[in-house]
C-alpha cells in the first residue's frame, strides 16, 4: 500500500468523525425548534447550526481528498509527490478544525472588530471559520492540488480522469479565496459568496464526484476506461453547462437584476440532468455485469450515493 | 464511430464550459454595475438620512422600496463618508454576531429567526418604548425582548454597535430585491 493510500484512509476516518459531529450538532439544533428557549444565552441555536453546517463542508472535503489520495497512486503506479508535506498538513488540518470547533463552542462570538474576524467567527454562512483557519484550509487545498499536479507531471502520464481532476482543482482552490473578503455591501457580498457556495457544490464538487465515481467504476466492475472517460466528459459538459448559469437561482432577491429570475430558473431546472445521468450510468453498468463486482457493498454504496446526490443536489444550501 | 472517441466528448465539454464562463463573465460585469451602492438597484449609503418605505408598485406588480424626504436617525445627518464608515461597522456587527446563522437576509441564512431585509420598517417596533424607531430598534438589539415564540439571545451588543447595525438595517431595507419579501408590512401579511 502506498503512503498516499494510508493518508487517504486517515482522511476517510477524519471525514467519518466530522460526519458524526455534523449529525450530533444537527440533532442538537433540532431541539431548539421544539424548545425555543433551550440553553438561551449559553449555547444559542446559531452556534449549533454553525458547527452542523461547517462540519458538512469539512467532512465532504476530507472525503473527497481521502478518495483521491487512495486512487491517485493506483492511477499513476507511483507514490504521490510531496507526500510527507501532505501527511503533515493532514494533522495541521485536523488540529485547526478542532481549535475552530472549540472556539465556536466556548467563545461563540466577539465584538464588531477585525480580531473577531481573524480569530473567532467571520459570520458568513458555511465559511464562518475565522480567517486564520480559512488561510489554513486554503494552504491544505493548495498542497493537495500540488500533490495531484506534480505527481501527474513526474509520472509523465495523463489520463482523461486526471485531466478533468486537475482542471477542476484549480477553480476549487481559487473559489475558496472568496472565504476571506469583508464587504459592506451585502448584495455584492452575497453575489460573490454564492460563487463559492454554489460553484463549489454544484460545479467543482460534482465534477470531483464524477472523477471519483469514474475510478470507482473502473476498479469495482472493470468498466472500460474509454467508456467511463467519455461519460465523464459528458458529465462535465452537463454539470458545468447547467451549473455555471444555474448560479442564477441564488440571484432572485439579493438586489441583483431581474434577468436572473429567467436565467436562474431555466438553468437550475436542467441541473438534475447530469446527476440523473450519473444514476442511469451507474445502474446500467451494475446491471450489465449482473452486480458482479470486486466489492459488492462498495458497488451498492456507489449506487446509493449517485441516487442520493441526484435527488438532493443542493439541500439546504440557500 | 466518432462518438465512441473520448476526445469528441472532451472537445464538447471544453466548448460548453468556455461558453458558459464567457456568458457568466458578461452578466457579472453588468450585475456588479447595477449593485454598486448608488447604482440602479442598491442605494448609496447616505440613504440612511432619508425616509424608506415599502410600497406596492402597480407598474411592476410587486412591492418595492421607496425613498422619501429627509428622515434622520439618532439625530444626526451623516455625510457620505460617515455613512460608509457607519455601515461598514454595522456589517461587522452582523458578521461578528453571526446574525445570518439564525436570521436571513434577502432570504439567505438559517430560517430560524425572521428575515431582516425589511426589518427596519417592521410595524412591530411601534409596540416598544422609545422616542423613535431607530432608538427602539437599538434598544431591542442591546436587550432583546421576546417577540415571538423564539427568544433572541443577548449578544452583548454595545450602544455604538447597535446604532451601526440599525443604520445598516435601514440601508438594506432600501435595496431593490425584486419584490422580496412580498407584502411586507401590509395589513394581514406575515412578517
Amino acid at each position: 500500500m502506498y503512503r498516499a493510500q494510508r493518508l487517504g484512509l486517515k482522511y476517510l476516518t477524519a471525514s467519518t468523525v466530522m460526519f458524526g459531529a455534523m449529525i450530533v450538532f444537527g440533532l442538537l439544533a433540532s431541539i431548539y425548534y421544539v424548545r425555543p428557549g433551550f440553553m438561551l444565552n449559553t449555547f444559542n441555536f446559531s452556534t449549533a447550526k454553525i458547527v452542523h453546517i461547517d462540519g458538512l463542508v469539512i467532512w465532504l472535503l476530507m472525503g473527497f481528498m481521502g478518495a483521491i489520495y487512495w486512487f491517485l497512486p493506483q492511477e499513476l503506479d507511483r507514490e504521490v509527490e510531496a507526500i510527507g508535506l501532505a501527511e503533515l498538513l493532514f494533522w495541521v488540518f485536523c488540529a485547526a478544525v478542532a481549535v475552530v470547533v472549540v472556539v465556536f463552542i466556548f467563545v461563540q462570538y466577539g465584538a464588531a472588530n477585525e480580531w473577531s474576524m481573524w480569530f473567532i467567527n467571520q459570520g458568513r454562512k458555511y465559511v464562518e471559520a475565522p480567517r486564520w483557519a480559512a488561510l489554513g484550509i486554503a494552504a491544505v487545498a493548495g498542497v493537495f492540488a500540488y500533490n495531484v499536479i506534480a505527481t501527474t507531471a513526474v509520472a509523465r502520464k495523463s489520463t482523461g480522469i486526471l485531466t478533468v481532476l486537475i482542471a477542476d482543482l484549480i477553480p476549487l482552490v481559487v473559489l475558496y479565496l472568496d472565504a476571506f473578503p469583508e464587504m459592506t455591501n451585502m448584495s455584492q457580498d452575497l453575489f460573490w459568496w454564492w460563487w463559492l457556495v454554489h460553484l463549489w457544490v454544484e460545479a467543482t464538487w460534482e465534477v470531483l464526484i464524477g472523477c471519483i465515481m469514474a475510478w470507482t467504476l473502473i476498479h469495482l466492475v472493470g468498466a472500460s476506461r474509454r467508456v467511463v472517460e467519455s461519460w465523464l466528459y459528458v458529465e462535465v459538459a452537463l454539470v458545468l453547462g447547467t451549473g455555471i448559469l444555474g448560479l442564477g437561482h441564488h440571484y432572485f432577491w439579493i438586489g441583483t437584476p431581474r434577468y436572473w429570475l429567467a436565467i436562474g430558473g431555466f438553468f437550475s431546472a436542467l441541473e438534475p440532468l447530469p446527476l440523473l445521468g450519473m444514476v442511469v450510468h451507474a445502474v446500467y453498468d451494475a446491471g450489465e455485469r449482473h452486480l458482479q463486482a470486486a466489492n459488492r457493498p462498495a458497488l451498492y454504496w456507489t449506487l446509493a450515493e449517485a441516487s442520493a446526490t441526484s435527488s438532493a443536489p443542493e439541500y439546504g444550501a440557500s | 464511430m466518432y462518438t465512441q472517441d473520448p476526445y469528441f466528448w472532451r472537445a464538447g465539454a471544453i466548448a460548453t464550459v468556455l461558453f458558459m464562463c464567457v456568458v457568466l463573465a458578461a452578466l457579472t460585469i453588468d450585475t456588479l454595475r447595477q449593485i454598486t451602492p448608488g447604482g440602479a438597484r442598491v442605494p448609496a449609503y447616505d440613504v440612511i438620512n432619508s425616509a424608506v418605505t415599502y410600497q406596492y408598485d402597480s407598474s411592476r406588480g410587486e412591492y418595492a422600496p421607496k425613498i422619501g424626504g429627509e428622515e434622520l436617525i439618532f439625530g444626526h445627518k451623516y455625510s457620505a463618508d460617515e455613512a460608509t464608515a457607519l455601515l461598514a461597522r454595522g456589517k461587522l456587527v452582523i458578521q461578528s454576531r453571526a446574525c445570518i446563522d439564525c436570521h436571513t437576509f434577502f432570504g439567505n441564512g438559517a430560517y430560524y429567526a425572521p428575515d431582516l431585509t425589511r426589518a427596519w420598517m417592521d410595524p412591530v417596533w411601534a409596540r416598544y418604548a422609545g422616542p423613535n424607531r431607530a432608538d427602539r430598534l437599538a434598544r431591542f438589539l442591546m436587550n432583546p425582548l421576546r417577540l415571538g415564540s423564539r427568544p433572541m439571545p443577548n449578544l452583548h451588543i454595545q450602544r455604538d454597535e447597535a446604532e451601526a447595525a440599525v443604520a445598516y438595517l435601514k440601508w438594506i431595507s432600501a435595496v431593490d430585491s425584486n419584490g422580496f419579501p412580498d407584502r411586507f408590512g401590509a395589513p394581514g401579511a406575515q412578517q
